[in-house]
This record gives C-alpha cells, sequence and structure tokens, in this order.
C-alpha cells in the first residue's frame, strides 16, 4: 500500500516522527503535540486512505493467455495484454518487499512506450511466481542451455573494472530518490558534512580539496564494485527455442522472461580499461530489459573474458554471426574523434581564463579545481584516440557489426538488417573536402537507438551499402 | 466488415452538461458581473454562442462522422469535424488493449479502447460495452492466431 502513497506522505510523517521521538514521558507533552500536529495527522491520514482506496481498486487477474490490470477509483482502465506479446516479463524482490512477500511485475511489449513498462504492478510474491509460472508455461517446451559467470572472475573484474564514473551515476541516482523525499537544504548538508569530516581528519597530511576528490573518485568506484557484485551475483541465464530466462541480485532479486525474436540487437560493451584488457559484458536490446527508467543493465553476460563472451554468443545467439569489420574508420579524419574532447576541455579552459583576467585572487585557489575539471577530457581524448584504430561497420550475411565509443564506453553492435530503421551519411564542410562523411544507423528500439561512427570514407561507404541493397541515391543527388 | 458508431447517449450527456454550466457561467455572471452590464451581457453571449456551436453543431459533427470499421485483418477509424482522418492500424500489430470506462458507461457509454500497436496506437472513443468486447475479442482472436470472423 506504500507505493500508492505520494512522496508528501514521507515529507509529512519524518518530521512527525522525529518530533514525536523528541517528546517527554508527560501527559501533557503529547497533549501539545497534538495541538501542534493535529493538521498534519489528518492529512496523514487522508493520504494514506487515499492510498488504500487506489490499492484496493487494483485488480489483475491471469489465465493460460492473458493477463488482465484494472486500475481506478472513479474511472476504471482495464489493460489486457495477451503472453505472446508480451517481450519481456520482469520481476524484481527488493529488501522490503522480500520482508513483506511482495514483488514489482513489469511487462514489457513492442508497443513504443520508451524507456518504461508497459505495465507496472506490485503483486504477492506467490502471485507473481504464478504468473512466471503461467507465462513460462505458454512458451515453447525445449532443451534448455544455462550459463552461469564464474564468480571469482566476477570479483577480479569487477575489481579492476568498476568505474566510477557509474559510481557517481548510482549516487546521482540515490540522491534523486533520496531528494524526492528529504528537503534539498538537508541532503546537501549531510552530504557536505560527511565530506568536511574526513578531509579535516586527514587535512594535516593533505590539502583538503584533494582529500574530498580522492574520497568521492574511491567512494564511487567502490559503490560501483559492490552494486555490480550484488547485481551480478547469482546470475544464470538460461535459454530455450524462443525464450530467454534471466536470474540474477543478491540483495535485490530479479527474473526476466524475454522473447528472443523481440531482440533488437546484441551490444559488446567494453571501457577503456576492458578494452586494454579485452574483456568485456554482454548486453542486449529488447523492449522492457534494461529500461532506462529503473535504473536497470540489459546485461546477458557480466563481464568476462572475450573467448567465455563469444562462446556465450555462439550458444544463446547461435543465428548471430562473429563481428565482422568491413570498413575501418579513416585515422586521418582525426578531427571529427577529438572534436568532442576539445569541447569538453573548452568550457573548463574558458572557466580557468575567466578567472585569470576576472578574479586573479582566486585564480591560485581554483587552480586544483581546473585541473581536476580537465581529467574527464583528457580521459575522454584517451578514449577517442582509441576508437579511432577500432571503430568501424560491416556486414555479414543478414547482420550488420557496428563498432564504434560513445562517450568512455566502446560497443560492438551486432543487429540483423531487418532493424536497421533508416541510416544517415554525415558531412561536415572538412569532411567534405577530404570526401570523408561519418555514418548515423538507426535501430529498431523501444527508444531512440541512435549509432554514430565516426571518420569513414565516403566511397567505401556507398559501394559497400550499394552492395548490401542501400543505395542512398548520392550520384543521382549530384 | 463490421461497422460501428459511436453510442448516442454520450452526446446527450455532453450536451446535458454543457447547459449545466452554460447555466452555472450565467448564473455568476448574473450575480457578480450586473455592476457591468455591459461586460455580463457580452460574457453571457459568448457562453450560449460555445454552448451552441459544441453542443449543436461540432459534437453532433464529430459523433455522426466518427465511424469504426472492423474488418478481419484491420481496425479503420473515420473521424474528424473540419479535417478528417483516417486511422488504420492491422490487428496483428496490435500489443496490448486499454479499455478506460467511467462510471455508469453501460448507460452513458463512455466507454473507450485504446489500441497500443507497433509504433503507436488508436483511441476509438464513445463505445457501448458490447462494442468494447467484440473489439476486445477480435483483437485477441488475431493476437491468439485464431481465424478472424467474417
Amino acid at each position: 500500500m506504500l507505493a500508492y502513497t505520494t512522496r508528501y506522505f514521507w515529507l509529512l510523517i519524518i518530521p512527525l516522527a522525529r518530533s514525536l521521538y523528541s517528546l517527554t514521558f508527560e501527559i501533557n507533552a503529547l497533549r501539545v503535540w497534538l495541538q501542534g500536529a493535529w493538521l498534519d495527522l489528518i492529512v496523514l491520514f487522508a493520504i494514506l486512505g487515499f492510498a488504500w482506496l487506489r490499492w484496493i481498486s487494483v485488480w489483475v487477474s491471469f489465465d493460460s493467455e492473458k493477463i488482465i490490470l484494472r486500475k481506478g477509483l472513479y474511472i476504471s482502465s482495464e489493460d489486457t495484454v495477451f503472453y505472446s506479446n508480451i517481450s519481456t516479463l520482469s520481476i524484481t524482490q527488493n529488501f522490503l518487499y522480500r520482508l513483506l512477500g511482495a514483488s514489482t511485475v513489469y511487462i514489457g511489449t513492442n508497443s513504443g512506450k520508451a524507456d518504461q513498462a508497459d505495465l507496472k504492478m506490485i503483486l504477492r510474491r506467490s502471485d507473481a511466481d504464478r504468473l512466471y509460472e503461467e507465462l513460462k508455461g505458454s512458451r515453447k517446451k525445449s532443451l534448455n542451455y544455462s550459463i552461469l559467470p564464474n564468480k571469482l572472475r566476477l570479483i577480479v573484474f569487477s575489481l579492476f573494472f568498476s568505474s566510477a564514473l557509474s559510481g557517481v551515476l548510482i549516487i546521482l541516482a540515490l540522491l534523486l530518490e533520496i531528494g524526492k523525499i528529504v528537503d534539498r537544504e538537508v541532503e546537501a548538508r549531510l552530504i557536505l558534512d560527511t565530506l568536511n569530516e574526513a578531509a579535516r581528519r586527514v587535512s594535516l597530511y593533505v590539502p583538503p580539496i584533494i582529500t574530498v576528490i580522492v574520497i568521492v573518485i574511491i567512494s564511487a568506484w567502490a559503490l560501483s564494485f559492490i552494486s555490480n557484485l550484488f547485481v551480478f551475483w547469482g546470475f544464470v541465464l538460461t535459454k530455450c527455442s524462443d525464450s530467454i530466462y534471466i536470474k540474477s541480485g543478491v540483495v535485490t532479486k530479479n527474473r526476466h522472461i524475454l522473447l528472443r525474436d523481440r531482440i533488437n540487437y546484441i551490444d559488446l560493451k567494453q571501457s577503456f580499461l576492458s578494452k586494454v584488457f579485452n574483456v568485456s559484458s554482454l548486453h542486449l536490446n529488447c523492449s522492457g530489459y534494461g529500461s532506462a527508467g529503473r535504473n536497470e543493465l540489459s546485461v546477458v553476460l557480466p563481464i568476462t573474458t572475450r573467448k567465455e563472451i563469444n562462446g556465450a554468443i555462439e550458444e544463446v545467439f547461435p543465428e548471430y554471426p562473429r563481428p565482422k569489420i568491413e570498413l575501418k574508420s579513416n585515422p586521418r579524419s582525426y578531427l571529427s574523434f577529438f572534436m568532442m574532447p576539445l569541447i569538453f576541455a573548452a568550457v573548463p579552459a574558458a572557466a580557468f581564463g575567466a578567472f585569470y583576467v576576472f578574479l586573479p585572487t582566486w585564480f591560485e585557489a581554483a587552480k586544483p579545481a581546473f585541473a581536476i575539471s580537465m581529467i574527464p577530457a583528457l580521459w575522454l581524448a584517451l578514449c577517442r584516440a582509441l576508437s579511432m584504430f577500432t571503430t568501424g561497420l560491416g556486414f555479414s550475411g543478414d547482420f550488420m557489426t557496428l563498432r564504434y565509443s560513445k562517450l568512455f564506453t566502446f560497443h560492438t553492435v551486432i543487429v540483423p538488417k531487418e532493424r536497421l530503421t533508416k541510416i544517415v551519411i554525415r558531412q561536415s564542410p572538412f569532411q567534405r573536402m577530404s570526401g570523408g562523411c561519418s555514418a548515423i544507423i538507426y535501430t529498431s528500439s523501444e527508444s531512440r537507438a541512435r549509432h554514430l561512427i565516426l571518420g569513414l570514407r565516403m566511397d567505401r561507404l556507398l559501394a559497400m551499402l550499394e552492395r548490401e541493397g542501400y543505395d542512398l541515391y548520392f550520384r543521382e543527388g549530384k | 466488415m463490421r461497422k460501428f458508431t459511436l453510442k448516442p447517449a454520450a452526446l446527450y450527456i455532453i450536451t446535458g452538461m454543457l447547459t449545466l454550466l452554460l447555466g452555472g457561467g450565467c448564473l455568476l455572471c448574473r450575480l457578480y458581473l450586473s455592476s457591468m452590464e455591459i461586460l455580463m451581457y457580452v460574457l453571457i453571449a459568448i457562453f450560449i454562442a460555445i454552448w451552441f456551436i459544441l453542443g449543436f453543431l461540432l459534437l453532433p459533427m464529430y459523433f455522426r462522422r466518427t465511424v469504426i470499421f472492423l474488418s478481419p485483418t484491420e481496425i479503420t477509424l473515420h473521424t474528424g469535424i473540419i479535417f478528417l482522418r483516417r486511422s488504420q492500424i492491422k490487428l496483428s500489430s496490435a500489443q496490448y488493449v486499454t479499455r478506460i470506462s467511467a462510471p455508469l458507461s453501460g448507460f452513458s457509454g463512455f466507454n473507450f479502447l485504446v489500441i497500443h500497436a507497433l509504433g503507436g496506437s488508436l483511441i476509438l472513443p464513445f463505445l457501448s460495452i458490447s462494442d468494447c468486447d467484440e473489439l476486445e475479442r477480435a483483437i485477441g482472436a488475431v493476437i491468439c492466431g485464431e481465424e478472424p470472423q467474417k
């Protein structure tokens, strides 16, 4: 029922509980408290009452072929989804729900709600299990094949390749969630107090600004490492003839059923370090799986060696070929690769210049901050330098391979040709002079899936596309 | 091919509600703007004009021109007041259906069927309950791979 309350419920209950906790054991104290808090209590009970009404108005029924979700107090809405159209069924159970015996069920179809489930409901654990079994029963029976990642390798790789950036993103998401229920000022004070306290303790040896930055990076990396372990511990992928079953998680337990012919593409993701050491994680794009709206990753195989990844592709996606790059980017088109890092560097550099000219007294004090703010630009430049030698695309049978980098992540996407929705060839004035271009490939997806491949030779790209039946009529246009 | 039209009761109820709103608006004008007679009469005239245009021209036109055709393979919605619009979706591309009903919708016809399909959705407005059931059954049959009824 708490899931049906609004965030104002938490905004009210926290100060109320705090004031109740600070009461002395006197009969008058309670009376005084009630005199001050009677309006808050009425609003609180009204919110709870309304949540209860919303909760009792939700009604779910399912049989062997469909699920019906009915909700609404005055105006009722009834969703009917047939199992054959469910791309992804996800059942998650966080720690609180495990104690209460509840599960959140997400149902995704191909109907195009970007980055969110078509249906979301909170069910009893037993009902969610029954729904899972019903959907499982509606899928074809076949010989199953399971993949369990090596746990030792998972720990080692997570330890070395966890990214501080994803840790920062997790912290931001966490703060956003806390911010929804707690005052912004309280939230900011909490963070600053913690950082100040830590900086004060080591301030005798190291400058405070450096301490704070190191603490942020280490804690972000540690959080990323721990969350990776929690999410992927107990990861089991089972492949059947028409579906893929995935189970994972320690604190939050997740189960997914994906329909195989709804998978749009598979994606091997790597960070800079994992690219250098040739390890990667395998992801897929399927409506409802890995929705950004619920901070979930669309993983098929957590980070592991390339050999294991290739084995997994052969077993789980036998129709998908090995990545094949026919057309590589031209190293002479380095400008298109380094444009983004230059823009990243230009912003702190401009601020640096402004301080030098307008606030010379602050210039010395701001130097470490500027140095730190240049790190992302330098890191991006390093990623782009590596990407310049790996970017490219190619066709192999009915599939297309796209290899490119997007910010700090390297992607190798294998997509069936039937899932290509749009091909754009873009030329800047400089590229027009040198005969270069960038290809932007759009693929079917619940949200916009855009793959940008930089620094290609225009004539070779056109010839390759024409060979595969994609005539962009460039010659006729001239 | 089966043809569905909108339930007229919904039109009568909307017109009735508009009339009530008009009455309320005129009464408020009489009560609070009696000192500014010209403004009061202008506002009342505007309210009556809106009531007349909506209740006796636009809405009846919309209800008369909106027709739903159900064939074994597609659902087509013809609608529009000034610009006519024909929307069609293949039953095979339908992913799921949402039915939205107001209280007493069996009598009032305030039933809406939203068909979520690949790349978009189609809203079929003001249907009777039996029409909703029939359309839902037809879509369900196609999704389940049953032979559609001619």
